[in-house]
């Protein structure tokens, strides 16, 4: 069954096929299957369509986007509807990374049969954990005539509260009927009210309208042929950017009257969330997406933490937790506690470490808290002048951009040109042999420049070779490990470089050659900007993307403040419109 | 100034911000001829030492200690068909209940293990051989009654009573004669050393890569060692020291051709595991460590130990540690107390210290004394290749 809205109109922002793959695979659950009807029976809502790309007008803005929840953000929601408490069982399916955002690959993921069983099982866990006699006191607003037999008016009142809160929005009044019904059912057929709420509960988890985030818009359609997302939807837009969860009941609150559709009321509210420690949650979250901390956990081609414990040994578990841990928490002190340049995460001497990061990095750090537990954070600071400042010469960058069994300089330098700079660097071609370049044990090539200076000597190497190697042979004291050397094969290692033909000595000027480099602050806009809207910016997006780095610039790199910028940007909550006026459909 | 000055000093500066002792270290590295250089290090293996040859045990290897139980039994007078019958409920409750409680006070049966003098003694096997590492603790050298030699340094006159106890059992041998290092201190020092506080050594002098004195400090600390993914213990850890006066021992020593011996021999406490070893109480310390290539160092502790320090972990281990070790606790009591050689007690004369010598190895570390850390040994040690 493909969703529609109350005229029949393909009610997806996206394409018509993935609605129907998402529609059929969640058909098959029953209750599922009327949470679509439910949705389809909203009488005051309206959806975008999507036209064919041929009869498609001049573009002024994105089209919207049909996102699935990631599995942070899963599991942010729970911890923050039912608390922190209710553990989440099963397993998330990957995600995709597209145009270097995992926040851009949820625009196109669906939802397989296995995952949707996955989701199943998360759900009923969830749900009998919420109603269960521990909890049931706390998460459910009232308590039922009888426990053994259904109470519509209690169900309807938990139900409603907590259905906004998943779904993000209200719920119609067919949905409210609809669970409650399912509850009714439920609690007759078992002779347990609880069991009734666990399995209404349970289908909301499941539902579309939960594990997708939907883009609704109203009002009339633009001028360039563009409407704005209702106010809900703007307030999960919002949301999700500046703190990587759904909306708070405040939030919502100020959707539901209406004052988000004014620029004071926006402005207010964003102002609201970037004061709240949640927005360290959110910058996280952008950040471990922009350098693909993904990728510690599931290895991706050319990011990997997977390390040979032969030769890496103090390479554990925890180092790898620790070592991203170091990167979000050195971003979050000097971009928001400290609200300083983005220029300075390159150069910046202070960072967190524990225990064990001390150790694979080499520096003393007495322990202050009590012995036992196992990480400990302290604020560290390096002397001026040390190899180790920056961002980038920590271990999530140096040993995320290294293969398992050495470093590697070309994919670093990759790294530095694809993630931080936001430049293209093309895959090599498919015939070329990579024994010279891995070969460790060549007397004849002991460091890792003379096997790349031998390597490029081959012509078709040679052009991409130039743009990855010198800025990677400067990251070449540390090894796949992130610990530091200073010699490779027995031979010191030559750490100067280039970058764009301007010339730096080792690695501390490779960052400040970074940091002045106006190409990574660009970097960063354009990837926030895609990651607000899920998408790459296209027709008027581009050149409102173009101003925000001038702002950002006029803004001395502030990073708060191209957050405000952007969450009370109007091109935020623009949306392509091909169809039926929205407010036209509202009004049949 | 050059890549390699540079990089010295700026690992050096790293150190300095948190050591006066790096900075020291520094002033070193620029050819300061009056500055101190400190080196730490946190133990990462400790076990008896042992150094077994063919042949070296009157009787043989100790037995299995299920036929050292029958051969218990048998000295209380019990028939052979009894005994043949209680074993063959081995390891049953009905069965341990027999042996745990195979001592005598009275005539009744009484728990061996907290009453080891209630057994009639097994006479464990003993070394017999002529080689032993330790150290000549009373200064007798090769006239010191049941002296050794020392494999390595082939001094003479070599005391290590302890190695004559241990030497027997299959889990206290050591190489050559044995492929592995004595596996009870060694496993299970290994095995808990993550969860009890560890032990550190600090050695200062004015220039470690040339002879000289040295200071050499043995420590407790605190914090516990880290493991690395391989189960070994994680270098340049950071230590603090116990400030408890008991557990701070610091001796004068000398540095001579990368091996460090002590010059002053006064007592040494270092507060241990109650499982393992509670406390290390030496008199008449002695010291033989080597700073190796690769940054770490191997030693040998020794001197007199209480043998009622070595002789209570074991005890409380009772039948599980005679069952897993392999060796007789009665009889390790007895062997304990007949061999102890030194410190005798003023009132009956019988020893109350035993010559002992322990080997161990450590790898750099951080270690905080007060406030302020002492700097670990080069970084550029741990380069690849």
């Amino acid at each position: 069954m493909i969703p529609t809205n109350d005229v029949g109109k393909p009610m997806s922002v996206v394409s018509r096929a993935r609605a129907a793959r998402i529609a059929g695979l969640l058909a098959t659950s029953l209750a599922t299957a009327l949470v679509c009807a439910g949705v389809r029976a909203a009488p005051d809502r309206a959806t975008v369509a999507v036209a064919s790309p041929a009869t498609a007008p001049a573009v002024v803005a994105g089209p919207a986007m049909l996102r699935r929840l990631s599995p942070d953000q899963y599991r942010t929601i729970i911890a923050n509807i039912f608390g922190a408490d209710i553990t989440i069982g099963g397993r998330f399916a990957p995600e995709i990374r597209e145009t270097g955002l995992l926040a851009v690959g949820a625009g196109n993921e669906s939802i397989t049969g296995d995952e949707l069983d996955q989701y199943h099982a998360m759900a009923q866990s969830i749900a009998a954990q919420v109603i269960d006699p521990a909890h049931r006191g706390v998460l459910v607003p009232c308590r039922p005539l009888s426990a053994t037999t259904a109470d519509d008016r209690c169900a309807g009142e938990f139900l409603t509260q907590v259905g906004e809160l998943l779904y993000r929005r209200p719920l119609t009044r067919d949905e409210v009927q609809l669970q409650v019904a399912i509850a009714h059912g439920t609690a007759l057929q078992y002779h347990d009210f609880y069991a009734g709420l666990r399995e209404s509960l349970a289908q909301m988890l499941v539902s579309p309208e939960f594990l997708f985030r939907w883009s609704e818009v109203r009002g009339p359609v633009g001028v360039g042929g563009y409407s704005t997302l209702d106010a809900y939807s703007k307030a999960s837009q919002l949301s999700f950017f500046l703190w990587n969860a759904s909306p708070d009941p405040m939030l919502l609150n100020d959707a539901a009257h209406g004052r988000l559709n004014s620029a004071k009321g926006l402005a207010r509210e964003v102002d609201r969330m970037l004061a709240s420690p949640r927005l360290d949650d959110g910058v996280r979250a952008f950040f471990s997406d922009m350098l693909q901390f993904s990728c510690a956990a599931d290895p991706c081609l050319d990011a990997s933490f997977s390390k040979d414990t032969t030769l890496y040994p103090r390479f554990t578990p925890q180092v790898a937790s620790d070592a991203q841990e170091q990167t979000l928490r050195t971003l979050v002190d000097l971009l928001i506690t400290h609200d300083g340049s983005y220029r300075d995460v390159f150069t910046t001497r202070k960072t967190f470490l524990t225990p064990d990061l001390a150790a694979i990095y080499g520096v003393p750090l007495p322990r202050d808290a009590p012995n036992g537990e196992p990480s400990e954070w302290q604020p560290y600071v390096y002397p001026p002048g040390d190899p180790r400042e920056g961002i980038l010469a920590q271990i999530s960058f140096v040993a995320l951009h290294s293969h398992p069994g050495q470093a590697s300089a070309v994919l670093r330098g990759k790294a530095l040109r694809e993630v931080i700079l936001c430049q293209t660097v093309p895959d090599p071609p498919p015939n070329v042999s990579f024994k010279l370049v891995l070969d460790t044990t060549n007397p004849k090539y002991p460091t890792a420049r003379s096997r790349l200076d031998a390597h490029i000597t081959n012509p078709v190497c040679a052009g991409c070779h130039r743009l990855m190697d010198p800025p990677g042979l400067s990251m070449e004291n540390f090894d796949s490990d992130g610990t530091f050397r200073t010699r490779e094969n027995g031979v010191l290692i030559d750490t100067s470089g280039s970058l764009d033909g301007k010339r730096y000595d080792g690695m501390t000027g490779l960052d400040q050659t970074i940091a002045s480099d106006p190409a990574a602050p660009a970097c960063l806009v354009s990837k926030l900007a895609e990651y607000a809207l899920g998408r790459a910016p296209s027709g008027d997006e581009v050149q409102w993307v173009k101003g925000l780095r001038q702002a950002f610039i006029a803004d001395h790199y502030r990073l708060p403040a191209l957050l405000r910028r952007i969450a009370t940007s109007d091109m935020l909550y623009r949306v392509e419109w091909k169809g039926t006026p929205p407010d036209a459909l509202a009004s049949r | 100034m050059d890549i390699l000055a540079r990089l010295f000093c700026r690992k050096s500066l790293i150190q300095l911000a948190v050591s006066v002792a790096a900075a020291l270290l520094c002033l070193v590295a620029t050819r300061s001829a009056a500055a101190l250089e400190t080196r730490s290090y946190v133990l990462s293996a400790f076990t008896n030492a042992a150094y077994s040859t063919p042949g070296d045990c009157a009787g043989g290897i100790d037995p299995d200690q299920t036929d050292q139980y029958q051969l218990d039994l048998l000295a209380l007078g019990m028939p052979l068909a009894t005994i043949q019958k209680v074993m063959a409920g081995y390891p049953g409750f009905q069965t341990m209940a027999v042996l745990v409680n195979r001592g005598r006070i009275d005539g009744k049966p009484v728990n061996a293990y907290t009453n080891p003098a209630s057994v009639i003694d097994p006479k464990l096997h003993r070394v017999i051989g002529h080689y032993a590492y330790g150290f000549n603790l009373d200064g007798k050298g090769a006239s010191s009654p049941n002296s050794f030699e020392d494999p390595l340094t082939h001094q003479m006159g070599v005391d290590n009573q302890l190695f004559r106890v241990f030497g027997c059992d299959k889990n206290f041998r050591g190489p050559p004669a044995n492929a592995t290092p004595p596996m009870f201190y060694g496993i299970e020092w290994s095995t808990l050393r993550p969860s009890f506080p560890a032990w550190v050594i600090t050695l200062s002098g004015e220039d470690l890569s040339r002879d000289g004195p040295v200071s050499v400090s043995i420590d407790r600390s605190i914090d516990h060692v880290l493991l690395d993914a391989a189960g070994n213990t994680e270098a340049y850890t950071t230590f603090r020291i116990d400030p408890a006066p008991g557990s701070v021992n610091v001796f004068q020593g000398r540095l001579q051709n990368g091996v460090v011996t002590l010059t002053d021999h006064h007592d040494l406490h270092l507060a241990g595991d109650p499982v393992l070893i509670s406390d290390l109480d030496l008199s008449q310390t002695h010291l033989r460590m080597t700073l190796k290539r690769n940054g770490q160092l191997d030693g040998l502790i020794g001197g007199y130990q209480p043998w009622w320090e070595i002789f209570l972990p074991i005890g409380h281990g009772g039948e599980n540690f005679e069952e897993n070790q392999g060796i007789d606790v009665p009889g390790l009591y007895y062997a304990l107390k007949q061999l102890a050689d030194a410190d005798p007690d003023p009132k009956t004369g019988e020893n109350r210290r035993i010559s002992v010598a322990w080997q161990f190895e450590a790898v750099p570390a951080f270690v905080v004394a007060a406030q302020g850390a002492a700097a670990a040994p080069d970084l550029a040690a741990n380069d690849s290749n």
